[in-house]
């Protein structure tokens, strides 16, 4: 395999990795903006992939499964809403009791169904473009030959940004995180708007754990999403909460996690190990690079208590 | 009539006959016998006051004397401990804004009510708040796609006050709507306030300057300590002679000295160094070079002597706060500063406490107070590394109980229970620990952040008095405070800061009032 | 900012000062329960059948109990690394990282002196295993106290730099090539801890329950423990006290780091006598259900950690004894963290049930 050959197939594996990403780091910025910080994407993107998989698995149907995802989702991230507003429950806490609950869940759901087994679903199909990638070197693969899920969550993602910028639900999400008594003192329910955004936080958190299981990897296995749940909250704040910059920030991490497979591919004496290290280590290294661009909204990971609010003024 | 009782003295029959008249077209808001208790201490105490549509209700008294506790319970902020509030004829008992809002009662906060990253406009969509002619005329000289971060005080203030008025509320609760805005300003807040009269739409106006009372208001009700104390208003349509005194007789108290608590122990003692002592501080041409603040102080010069105490008032955020910082050695500085002729430029806080500086924090719970932390720790702070309280960093768990116990009983802390966690404290007591714990450090000088701020009258005749006996035993203190009657009261000299910079200094007995306040607001 | 949020978990209201610390955490616990017992409903199992069968394995029979407290071993110890983080307000989720590095180092370090004798090997891999995990905190300490950057993402991906960069080095560099899986070289037992009497309980238990006592006494009785804690509950306040509060954010991480450490070391010392690739020790998230059901306290972690032991047993001997994945056990902890975390929702069922019971 020729160079140009290794880094198509490097581009292409690295866009689609990215939207998982991509979409659970959205989710994440959604939640931040108002003020949440959820520890629990992980585990909430373990529990829709598996229950994606057997849906789609069942129903013959990857659009089924698709749709799986995000209904786990959003009931997860509504309980994990109401736990942080409502019962006023510690944030980092509930994020990580959420991620081991997820992640145990998940596993121990995919031994009941599934056994020793390891189903696959079929992950081929579905490339509208496929044909156009030959006609363009190097990246056409990555453009081209993709599945349309892909395409649609890009479009899903990018359109966000003017959501948060310009309507109504954006302004609240928005206002709630940097300065949630004036939220209150404008007559809005700070816990409503945290609990709108903690549960869109995990329709994207849910969809994201499907497009992985379903279209990027097409098989399940305990704890296959290694981490993305938490690179996702990286990613978020790299990308500034801002869905566009969050797409860039997912595709460079796409690509960081294309590496290892495409060095060895490429021949490199370094194993399989010592590249799968990389996204992880970038991470760390980005967030020191970006530390003064990285503004967090003011009022992340305090639960909102009207008696104590004004004094941090 | 709208004010029921308030003082039985002037409840007379006719007023009474009025009462029962008052019926036939009822106030908007009809407050009986509310009492507001914050962990012990009593904020409102037995409040009846009623607003009429179309009325203009000035709400006079001094700093703590309850008036912001009122509002916020009509805001929905906090729930009344007693008593009954009716709007609109029928009772209102919010559990938050929102229910205040839908009752049309929208409230001006004094602070913290905007998102400082968004833009003019969006702050307005954010409340709801339509934009019309009064709104347009409010914010005329406001860039609206700016962020609140960058607008200056008085236009957040203004910015603040579009944001209630926008709602054309029933009532409005304006809460010191003019600490930071400019003459021609406070007119147009004037102008809306009219139009609202003329349209039956009733304003409460919460302030401490008589004036501007006098200027708008159809009648001024005085608070002190908690309680309505005074109603006063205009007799066809002038106030009559002798109100300001009246006025602030009742602010402040028939006598003058049960404001300042026993007067002589605030006062210098005779013989004492007088201010013509060694001196303890020299600062040259000091320029604050910590982390951004609305008002950095710039360029400032100041020196201090043994035995007195030296005032520096302001408007808050000014840069009193970063001053006060920075002499305590807890914000970087450019230029000069040595206490008792040690430099200590570009030295940290512990240098500075190692001088002797002592440093009473305007921010009480936010840096003063470990909330879950017993009393005894707190009161053991800043000295745990000192000989008496360990020996080869062990704790002497014994010796820091006897210092805790004496501490508290010389203080009067309540309640006396040493593991008690500081955080259930009283404001009053939380800051006798905060003293406690600097006095007992005997400061040759001590930086005290608005020491009074908050508290009740007893606990501010006890900081008072604190404040004076360091500079009785020959210390110095420099005292910073918002408060500019509280300047004059307690000082022996007094400077005013605006804008970072600090006006020439004085002493006390000297001092134009009047001049002062206007520096405050203004600059020199 | 989110440091801040450690805070938030701490009651300021005079009512909440009044709390049921010990009801309250049995009701979470029982909580965590009933969330077990509706999974195992909904897949067919009979939770009275599980529970029971894990009381009867982990605790009533003598071998079960011994196991638990084996188990309990490097729980008691990570619990201590995370309490001394969570008291100084910062969050170290990287003891897993900490523990795979130091286990790996121990075990190395261990290797070279096996001729040395017991106390070498035992001293050898201690310090090595302490070195080590403060070394892998190190990184996620500097950031936080000299750059702002938060612990919290920077420790979880240290987890898996570790997962992976150690996997790296014992299928490479540092293998046995003299055994077929990658693993480092076997120390032999009777170098390792000893065990106490004729069980398979073994000294690891005693540094843990040492290092518990120590560390619960400086933090109440020392000024840099007080120290530390007034860094934890209020940092503003601590820099008016004149403590050097960035220097106590890098310190804490970093004993945190290297308390992690110990129990990487400790488990090559006792149970494992070798680090075997893909290792995962998943005591990080554990720890932090530990810590709390201990309600922060020092000597409260020996009771949590034989609880949360005994289901570590238990994951292990259930898929034999019930059918039960081991992963199960992680909805168990899970939920019990989560119901930790919300004191006002157990408060709040806690009323309900005060309530009917006045009526």
């Amino acid at each position: 395999m020729d160079l140009s050959a290794i880094a198509a197939t490097v581009l292409a594996s690295a866009v689609l990795a990215s939207i998982p990403l991509m979409l659970a780091a959205t989710g994440e910025a959604i939640g931040e903006r108002a003020g949440v910080l959820n520890l629990g994407i992980e585990g909430t993107m373990l529990l829709a992939g598996l229950v994606a998989f057997r849906v789609a698995l069942d129903t013959d149907s990857i659009v089924i499964g698709l749709l799986a995802g995000p209904l786990v989702g959003l009931v997860v991230g509504t309980l994990f809403g109401l736990l942080v507003t409502l019962a006023r429950a510690d944030q980092v806490l509930v994020g990580i009791g959420l991620t081991l609950a997820g992640t145990g869940l998940s596993g121990f759901l995919f031994r009941e169904w599934y056994g020793d087994q390891q189903p696959l679903l079929d992950t081929g199909s579905g490339r509208p473009l496929a044909s156009l990638a030959d006609h363009v070197p190097v990246v056409g693969p990555a453009l081209f030959d993709q599945h349309w899920v892909v395409y649609a969550a890009m479009i899903g993602v990018l359109l966000l940004g003017p959501v948060l910028t310009r309507t109504r639900a954006g302004l609240l999400v928005r206002a709630t995180g940097e300065a949630p008594f004036a939220v209150d003192a404008a007559g809005i329910s700070v816990w409503r708007v945290r609990l709108g955004a903690t549960a869109m936080a995990g329709v994207l958190g849910g969809l994201a754990g499907a497009v992985l299981v379903v279209v990027e990897l097409g098989f399940f296995r305990p704890g296959v999403t290694a981490g993305a749940g938490f690179i996702a909250i990286a990613v978020a704040m790299l990308g500034q909460h801002t869905p566009l910059r969050v797409a860039v920030a997912s595709l460079v991490f796409g690509v960081l996690q294309g590496l290892g497979p495409g060095l060895q591919v490429a021949g490199a004496p370094v194993g399989s190990d010592f590249p799968r290290l990389l996204p992880y280590l970038g991470v760390v290294v980005a967030l020191l690079l970006a530390r003064h661009r990285v503004a967090l909204p003011a009022a992340l990971g305090r639960p909102y208590d009207r008696a104590t609010a004004r004094q941090d003024d | 009539m709208a004010l029921i009782g308030g003082m039985p003295q002037h409840a007379g029959d006719a007023e009474r006959q009025e009462r029962r008249d008052g019926e036939l077209s009822p106030d908007l808001i009809r407050i009986s016998g509310v009492t507001k208790i914050y962990s012990g201490v009593v904020a409102n105490d037995n409040i009846r006051l009623g607003v009429a549509p179309g009325e203009v209700v000035g709400l006079l008294g001094e700093n703590g004397a309850g008036k912001s506790t009122l509002i916020a319970i009509l805001s929905g902020l906090t729930a009344p401990s007693r008593g009954l509030i009716e709007v609109g004829g029928r009772s209102f008992s919010p559990n938050s804004p929102a229910d205040a809002l839908r009752e049309g009662i929208a409230t001006a906060y004094q602070h913290g009510a905007l998102v400082p990253t968004l833009s003019v406009d969006e702050q307005l969509h954010l409340a709801n708040v339509e934009d019309d002619d009064t709104i347009r005329t409010l914010l005329r000289e406001m860039d609206r796609s700016r962020t609140v971060r960058e607008l200056s005080v008085g236009e957040r203030q203004l910015l603040e006050i579009a944001r209630a008025v926008g709602r054309t509320p029933r009532v409005l609760l304006l809460d010191e709507p003019t600490s930071t805005l400019e003459a021609s300003q406070v007119e147009m807040l004037f102008d809306v306030i009219r139009q609202r009269r003329s349209a039956g739409r009733a304003t409460v106006f919460v302030t401490h300057k008589l004036g501007e009372a006098l200027a708008i208001c159809d009648r001024i009700v005085v608070m002190r300590r908690g309680a309505v104390v005074d109603e006063l208003r205009p007799t066809a349509g002038n106030w009559p002679a002798g109100t300001e005194d009246r006025l602030l007789g009742a602010m402040f108290g028939a006598d003058p000295g049960a404001m300042t608590g026993n007067a002589a122990v605030t006062k210098r003692r005779p013989g004492a160094p007088a201010g013509n002592g060694s001196v303890v501080l020299s600062v040259g041409r000091v320029v604050d070079t910590g982390p951004a603040a609305r008002h950095r102080p710039v360029g400032v010069s100041l020196t201090v002597r043994a035995g007195e105490i030296v005032a520096i008032a302001g408007i808050q955020g000014q840069g009193q706060r970063e001053l006060g910082k920075v002499l305590a050695g807890y914000r970087p500085c450019r230029g000069a500063v040595s206490v008792n002729g040690t430099a200590l430029s570009g030295k940290g806080a512990r240098e500075f406490a190692g001088a002797g500086v002592g440093y009473l924090t305007g921010d009480r719970r936010g840096e003063g107070i470990v909330a879950r932390m017993s009393i005894t720790a707190n009161l053991l702070l800043k000295r745990q590394r000192e000989e008496g309280a360990q020996r080869f960093g062990i704790l002497r768990a014994r010796a820091i109980r006897e210092a805790a116990r004496r501490e508290i009983a010389a203080w009067g802390i309540r309640p006396p229970d040493p593991g008690r966690p500081a955080g259930t404290l009283s404001g009053g007591n939380m800051q006798k620990v905060l003293l406690a714990r600097e006095l007992v450090r005997e400061p040759v000088l001590l930086v005290a952040d608005n020491p009074t701020h908050g508290l009740d009258v007893r606990s501010q005749v006890r900081v008072a008095e604190a404040l004076r006996s360091v500079a009785n035993r020959g210390g110095a203190v420099i005292l910073l405070t918002a408060d500019l009657d509280e300047a004059l009261r307690l000082s022996d000299r007094v400077a005013v800061m605006n804008a970072g910079r600090l006006s020439p200094l004085g002493p006390t007995a000297a001092a134009d009032r009047a001049e002062l306040s206007r520096w405050m607001a203004v600059g020199w | 900012m989110v440091a801040a949020s450690v805070e938030s978990i701490r009651e300021t209201s005079p009512a909440a000062m009044r709390s049921r610390p010990v009801l309250e955490t049995l009701v979470a616990v029982v909580l965590s329960i009933v969330a077990g017992s509706v999974v195992l409903l909904i897949t067919g199992h009979d939770p009275v059948e599980v529970y029971r069968a894990l009381i009867e394995r982990a605790v009533l029979r003598p071998a079960g109990l011994e196991e638990t407290v084996v188990r309990a071993t490097p729980l008691m110890i990570t619990g201590v690394a995370v309490l001394i983080a969570v008291r100084a307000g910062i969050w170290n989720i990287g003891i897993d990282g900490q523990v795979l590095v130091a286990a790996l180092a121990a075990a190395v370090a261990a290797a070279l002196v096996t001729d040395a004798g017991r106390p070498v090997v035992w001293l050898t891999a201690t310090v090595a295993g302490l070195v080590a995990g403060a070394a892998w905190a190190l990184p996620a300490a500097l950031l936080r106290a000299r750059f702002g950057v938060n612990e919290i993402v920077t420790t979880i991906m240290f987890n898996y730099v570790a997962l992976f960069l150690t996997a790296w080095l014992v299928k490479g560099p540092l293998r046995d090539r003299s055994v077929v899986s990658p693993q480092t070289e076997l120390i032999p037992r009777e170098l390792r801890l000893v065990s106490l009497g004729d069980t398979r309980t073994h000294a690891g238990i005693i540094v843990a329950l040492v290092l518990v006592v120590l560390v619960g006494w400086a933090l109440r009785r020392t000024v840099a423990g007080l120290e530390l804690r007034v860094v934890g509950e209020n940092p503003r306040a601590a820099a008016v006290a004149l403590i050097p509060v960035r220097a106590y954010l890098f310190g804490a991480l970093v004993v945190s780091g290297a308390v992690g450490g110990l129990a990487g070391a400790n488990d090559i010392l006792s149970t494992k006598g070798t680090f075997q690739a893909e290792w995962d020790p998943g005591y990080g998230f554990t720890a932090f259900a530990l810590v709390f059901l201990a309600r922060r306290s020092a000597w409260a972690l020996v009771p949590g950690a034989l609880l949360l032991g005994m289901l570590a047993y238990g994951a292990d001997v259930m898929p034999r004894a019930a059918g039960i994945d081991p992963a199960f056990f992680g909805v168990i902890e899970g939920t019990l963290l989560a119901s930790l975390a919300a004191p006002v929702l157990i408060r709040g069922l806690l009323a309900r049930r005060t309530r009917k019971e006045v009526r």
